[in-house]
């Protein structure tokens, strides 16, 4: 962890969270509210895109670092991102209408 | 229905969510209950844990963090989210099935309600009454401030916003008077703003609505110079009462208030006394409500308002 | 120019500054007197922060005893409903804001320093600004009581129960103005400890080899840059609703009362954890040296604690489950809610790893501990039940969520933080605390709370909600309550005999000596109390348990330690300063001496806010202006960049360098999140708006395209100029520079006028989403000007001669200032103009 390179693997599984839960976020309002923008079918497919996409670089980082005294930590901490990742993308497929 | 019931006033566990009497809530019950046993255990082995790790010095291991803080919880909570997922689908889905709807609209601090808002809109106060076994819809509106309907034995609450319109569907399953309660906070009196929600079998409600639907009966004797008492002080400026005074509606609907089990949104027995007692003083029983005290009306006058209101039905 | 040999060039001014003829310790020396409120130095604002916070937690107790007093029977007339609403909305908002928070930050801004081998914060009058922030915000909001005039819409100031219309007293404005004013001290104290954490640390402190305590600090200062924004917008919003009639959150006019909520929980959730990672860090900090071993999975709490730190910001709809938002919704903050347990499960199973390693001394720390895991651990199970929808919306707004709340944030952080007190009593006194009194502290403590919050469970299952004044009699919450009263006396007993504990040691308590604990880390280095200089000279880190695995610095005498900087060079204050990630040292600090310019420019900031609070703008804009003028002065003072001193351990170092990985540009960065959260909570206030209100949104008056494209252009130049006034100074070109600065302040203006052009057919009181444009563009205007004084400031610096040679940091942070504006005009600008496409009226 003594370079910048490794700092970034441990934050960037995060910072792919959060863009992964804004775009969520603003698919299901834009699905949801007033508006209406877009059809559930939309949701369906971006969600699926994104959280495949999510997953795929919140585990990257694994590939950016060697330092053995980091990749214990970052193998845990992109797990715990990826599997939010999933959790907070996969139950979209679940629902029909916003409503159930 | 004319018969004045006994308010829930009192009764234990009138408004209980561990007694349910809905099918909102016995869902959140049964899972309540297996998420209370669940963490119940849970803690008993964590605590196990701690004290296993202070009496013998094993050293630390990394698969206790890596199964109990990351495998564990991740195992269980997608178990608990798949469980809660399908219990809100299931007590939040059926709107398009549910047969009546009622509107009801929070005021500071009072209730106002109006029966099948489309078709019949039929308007009364402070009470909500619904057939045993059928799913209502429950629109939900606030003339003011945020109020939230909650009657914790039929079902979980859900926010009346200003501005917005909410649904819920709420199905009783068995007959009771069961207290609700505002549970957003909304000023002054909010700790008085509650109401009851009345489950009766469906040929009960289907008589309710007809009566409902009737004039304020009229009335002779005493009772009589209430109505004339009701007209003189301007009390129709605010509170309708239909067949006497209609349209006006800042204050809680009146045509059967003498009906109604308890007084202020459920906050008091009702009976003439105190229907006397709080048209003198509403503002000491009910600090901020928008009514003013009348305390200025005369003895006999009060207690033939009270009387007259008393004998609405 | 030729740069002079370095060893004999006189530093630029600093002599000015520095105090010729002292000795070292005469230097370091606190003031004394009425002057000790001039000091600056992290022991006196740490000190004064957790003092006041303190005091703002025994009053904000005193109205919570109020509160179970009137609910110890029912229909209770003890306190009549007014009151009882400004004494649990004052409990709550002085709990949250002017206690957890402010003290936590305390202990933060006294321990870092001493624990990562610095003398000082890195910025010591912002700490000190903060700190008279913090308590001006606090007098504000206290004096609501003298007024007759305390917020009683409770902590959280749904609106509209807190608009004009419903709550027409001062009120909600004393909330809004006094927490908004404390609010600008954490975000400055939050800044400052990043600057701090990552830039002043012992040399060869990588950040691997950081004390756990600093990661967990470093991550709660992050959370809070990031995390209060979108409180603050939303209570200017609401405050420019009160004051001015725009409709921010009027339904009638497109506004949205669902809006504010989402910006108080953006804010309000991970409020929670910011408030738990400071108290579970002490945890982390402490049960090490009773148990003898380091951590136990050191890397697994880091990862924790960051993965916290992002998860926790994507839960705060979890507060809205019933206002009706679409199951969809629902379910996905459901989702995001749970998953916030993960790092919590690790962070408590490395606690518990750490007990096994070593027979664990059972101290009165220890105990708060064990407390901690017993309490909080219950606080967080009932904490995953409320993230089920379904159960959630019985439970909330319950006293289960009272019950839930106060497990986690009492045994999250109340009794971390008291097993802190009496851990670090020693440094802060020298002495002691006592023992014995100690568990009896615990133990009433203990008792008292969980018969206090346990039954709260079974209250809010059986229906009681909160924040109500009264409760009928026999519907069974009766007992439960008396129960629960009685519960809150023998905790408040508990917090009464710590008191006295405390004013007892100052006394009679045994002196410590040196390392008391037995700790590993740092700040146990010298015999207690603590120089008020930390260190004499500041030693090489090998270990992240320096006082176990390095013998050379406790086999000796603790001024005789080896390390970089002993003495004073200019007779100036200094410390050392480091590479962000690997901790080698990369230059000399220069700190400043006590002095009273953070007080007056906090003063200044109260009166206008004092002002405005009083309807007299004139003076609030004369506060304001002088508030600005203290600032200048501050700025103003001369540089000491630019000379080569010896650190003393055969390094040669520049002093205040000019460079990204330099203390005052992390802090530019630092300043520059804050003001992009600040921006990104408008900019999704107008989304929202229009979004959700769309009929509102047709209605609104689309702004012009062209002056809008020129804005873009001018922001675009503005970075460009700033870019190219870094590059003149940093080859020397003072003049050059000087005029670049001048163009940038200059592009900076021709942003605003364009922006203010674009928007000028929109009407702010028309339409909710008119009034968000209005402020989202009235934002970018008030940080335009600041980069319009800030270039303006560099040129009369450049053409002063006040810069010398070697000396480019203003020049260097406004480039970047100039960026982060130029990109959040450019998405504003961005927009507008897609807004203005989408057609309308």
């Amino acid at each position: 962890m003594e370079r910048g390179r490794d700092i970034l693997a441990l934050v960037a599984p995060g910072l792919v969270w959060a863009v992964h839960f804004v775009l969520i976020y603003a698919l299901i309002s834009a699905a949801c509210a007033q508006r209406a923008l877009i059809g559930m079918g939309t949701v369906w497919i971006a969600g699926l895109i994104l959280t495949v996409l999510g997953v795929v670089l919140a585990l990257w980082p694994l590939r950016l670092s060697n330092a053995e005294s980091v990749r214990r930590a970052l193998l845990w901490s992109s797990g715990i991102f990826a599997a939010a990742i999933v959790a907070d993308g996969a139950f979209v497929l679940l629902f029909q209408t916003c409503g159930g | 229905m004319t018969d004045r019931a006994d308010s829930t006033l009192g009764v234990f566990g009138a408004q209980s969510s561990l007694l349910p009497a809905g099918e909102g809530a016995a869902a959140a019950l049964g899972l309540t209950n297996a998420m209370t046993l669940g963490g119940a255990a849970i803690f008993v082995i964590v605590m196990a844990f701690v004290w296993l790790a202070w009496r013998r010095q094993t050293g630390g291991r990394t698969w206790w963090i890596l199964g109990g803080g990351v495998v564990f919880p991740l195992v269980v909570l997608a178990l608990l989210f798949v469980a809660s997922t399908g219990v809100l689908r299931a007590v939040a889905g059926g709107r398009e099935d549910a047969a009546l709807t009622i509107e009801v609209t929070g005021h500071q601090f009072w209730w106002d309600v109006v029966y099948d808002p489309g078709g019949l809109a039929i308007r009364d106060a402070n009470e909500v009454v619904m057939p045993v076994g059928v799913p209502v819809r429950i629109v939900l509106k606030s003339e003011d401030v945020i109020h939230s309907f909650w009657v914790p034995k039929v079902a979980g609450k859900m926010d009346m916003i200003p501005g917005r319109v909410n649904e819920t569907v709420m199905t009783a399953t068995e007959a009771g008077r069961f207290r609700g309660q505002c549970a957003e906070f909304c000023g002054l009196s909010h700790p008085l703003m509650a109401f009851e929600m009345v489950a009766v079998p469906p040929d009960h409600f289907r008589a309710f609505l007809e009566d409902l639907q009737g004039d304020a009966a009229d009335v002779a004797g005493p009772a009589a110079r209430g109505r004339e008492v009701f007209l003189e002080a301007g009390c129709a400026a605010c509170h309708a009462v239909r067949g006497v005074a209609e349209g006006a509606r800042l204050g809680p609907d009146l045509t059967r208030v003498g009906g109604r089990a308890a007084l202020g949104a459920g906050m008091w027995p009702m009976n003439e006394g105190s229907l006397a007692g709080w048209i003198a003083d509403v503002q000491d029983m009910k600090p901020g409500a928008n009514m003013p005290s009348y305390a200025h009306l005369s003895g006999p006058d009060l207690r033939a308002l009270a009387q007259w209101l008393g004998s609405l039905r | 120019m030729a740069v002079t040999d370095p060893e004999t060039r006189t530093p630029y001014g600093g002599a000015r500054k520095g105090e010729p003829g002292k000795t070292f310790d005469e230097i370091w020396q606190q003031p004394r007197g009425l002057r000790y409120w001039s000091a600056v130095s992290h022991q006196a604002v740490g000190k004064r922060f957790i003092v006041t916070g303190f005091c703002f937690f025994l009053i904000a107790g005193v109205l919570a005893l109020l509160v179970r007093t009137q609910l110890i029977v029912p229909g209770n007339t003890f306190l009549d409903s007014e009151t009882y609403n400004q004494v649990f909305t004052m409990h709550g908002t002085l709990m949250m804001f002017l206690f957890a928070i402010p003290i936590l930050g305390g202990f933060a801004v006294y321990l870092i320093p001493m624990m990562l081998g610095a003398r000082d914060l890195i910025f010591p009058r912002l700490g000190a600004f903060g700190y008279w922030c913090y308590l001006f915000g606090g007098i504000i909001l206290m004096s609501s009581f003298l007024f007759d005039a305390a917020p009683d819409g409770g902590w959280f100031m749904y609106t509209p129960l807190s608009s004009n219309e419903y709550s027409p007293g001062a009120g909600p404005d004393f909330w809004l103005i006094g927490i908004t004013f404390a609010e600008i001290a954490s975000v400055a104290t939050a800044v400052e400890l990043i600057a701090a954490i990552l830039c002043a640390r012992a040399p060869g402190m990588s950040l691997t080899k950081m004390p756990i305590f600093a990661w967990y600090i470093l991550i709660f200062a992050f959370m809070i840059a990031v995390g209060f924004p979108p409180l603050i917008i939303g209570s200017i919003l609401l405050e420019a609703q009160r004051l001015l009639g725009l409709p921010f959150y009027d339904a009638a006019l497109g506004g949205d009362p669902l809006l504010w909520q989402h910006l108080f929980w953006l804010f309000g959730h991970p409020e929670v954890y910011i408030i738990f990672l400071p108290a579970a860090g002490m945890v982390a900090t402490m049960l090490p040296t009773f148990v003898g071993k380091p951590l136990f999975g050191y890397g697994f709490v880091v990862a924790a604690v960051i993965s916290m730190g992002f998860i926790s910001f994507g839960l705060w709809a979890h507060h809205m489950f019933a206002t009706g938002l679409p199951i969809l919704s629902l379910t996905l903050f459901s989702a995001a809610s749970t998953m916030v347990a993960v790092p919590t499960g690790v962070q408590i199973f490395s606690f518990i790893a750490t007990l096994a390693e070593a027979r664990p001394r059972l101290t009165v720390p220890m105990h708060f501990i064990l407390g901690f895991l017993f309490i909080f651990v219950l606080g967080g199970l009932t904490g995953v039940m409320l993230a089920s929808v379904p159960f959630n919306l019985q439970a909330h707004d319950s006293y289960f969520v009272v019950a839930h709340l106060h497990y986690v944030l009492i045994g999250g952080m109340v009794f971390p933080l008291f097993g802190a007190f009496y851990y670090w009593a020693p440094l802060f006194t020298g002495r002691m605390m006592s023992e014995v009194l100690g568990r009896w502290v615990f133990w009433l403590m203990f008792t008292g709370f969980n018969l206090t919050f346990l039954l709260m469970h079974l209250t809010g299952m059986r229906g009681m909600p909160r924040r109500i004044a009264t409760y009928p009699e026999g519907i069974g919450w009766d007992r439960l309550n008396l129960l629960s009263t009685l519960g809150s006396y023998i905790l408040a007993a508990g917090v009464l005999l710590f008191v006295v504990d405390f004013i007892r040691h100052r006394r009679v308590g045994p002196h410590a000596g040196r390392n008391p604990w037995g700790a590993a880390t740092l700040e146990w280095l010298y015999p207690l109390p603590n120089p008020n200089f930390n260190f004499h000279a500041i030693p090489a880190v090998r270990s992240r348990e320096p006082l176990w695995d390095q013998p050379e610095l406790t086999d000796r005498r603790a001024e005789r330690i080896d390390g970089v900087l002993r003495g004073t060079a200019d007779s100036r204050r200094e410390t050392i300063s480091c590479d962000p990630i690997t901790g080698e040292p990369i230059q000399i600090a220069r700190l400043p001496h006590p002095t009273w310019t953070p007080f007056f420019a906090a003063l200044g900031l109260a009166v206008a806010f004092g002002a405005l609070l009083a309807s007299f703008y004139w003076i609030s804009l004369a506060g304001l202006c002088f508030s600005v003028l203290v600032f200048l002065l501050w700025a103003w003072e001369p540089s000491d960049a630019g000379v080569l001193r010896p650190d003393g351990m055969g390094r040669t170092l520049p002093v205040d360098l000019a460079d990204r990985r330099s203390h005052t540009h992390v802090v530019v960065v630092g300043l520059l999140l804050v003001l992009f959260a600040l921006h990104a909570s408008l900019i999704f206030g107008g989304l929202y708006l229009w979004n959700v209100v769309p009929d509102f949104a047709e209605l609104t008056v689309r702004p012009l395209g062209l002056p809008l494209i020129l804005a873009a252009g001018a922001a675009l130049a503005m970075a460009v100029a700033g870019t190219v006034a870094r590059r003149w100074a940093l080859s020397e070109r003072i003049g050059a520079s000087g005029a670049m600065s001048g163009l940038t302040a200059l592009l900076a203006a021709g942003t605003t006028a364009a922006l203010g052009w674009a928007i000028l057919p929109v009407s702010p009181f028309d339409t909710a989403l008119g009034a968000v444009i209005w402020a989202t563009v009235t934002f970018v205007a008030v940080l335009s000007a600041a980069a319009v004084l800030w270039g303006l400031f560099n040129l009369a610096r450049d053409l002063t001669g006040a810069t010398r040679p070697g000396q480019a940091r203003h020049a260097f942070n406004l480039a970047t200032y100039a960026k982060g504006l130029a990109a959040m005009a450019l998405a504003t600008a961005g927009l507008l103009l897609a807004f203005a496409l989408t057609g309308g009226a």
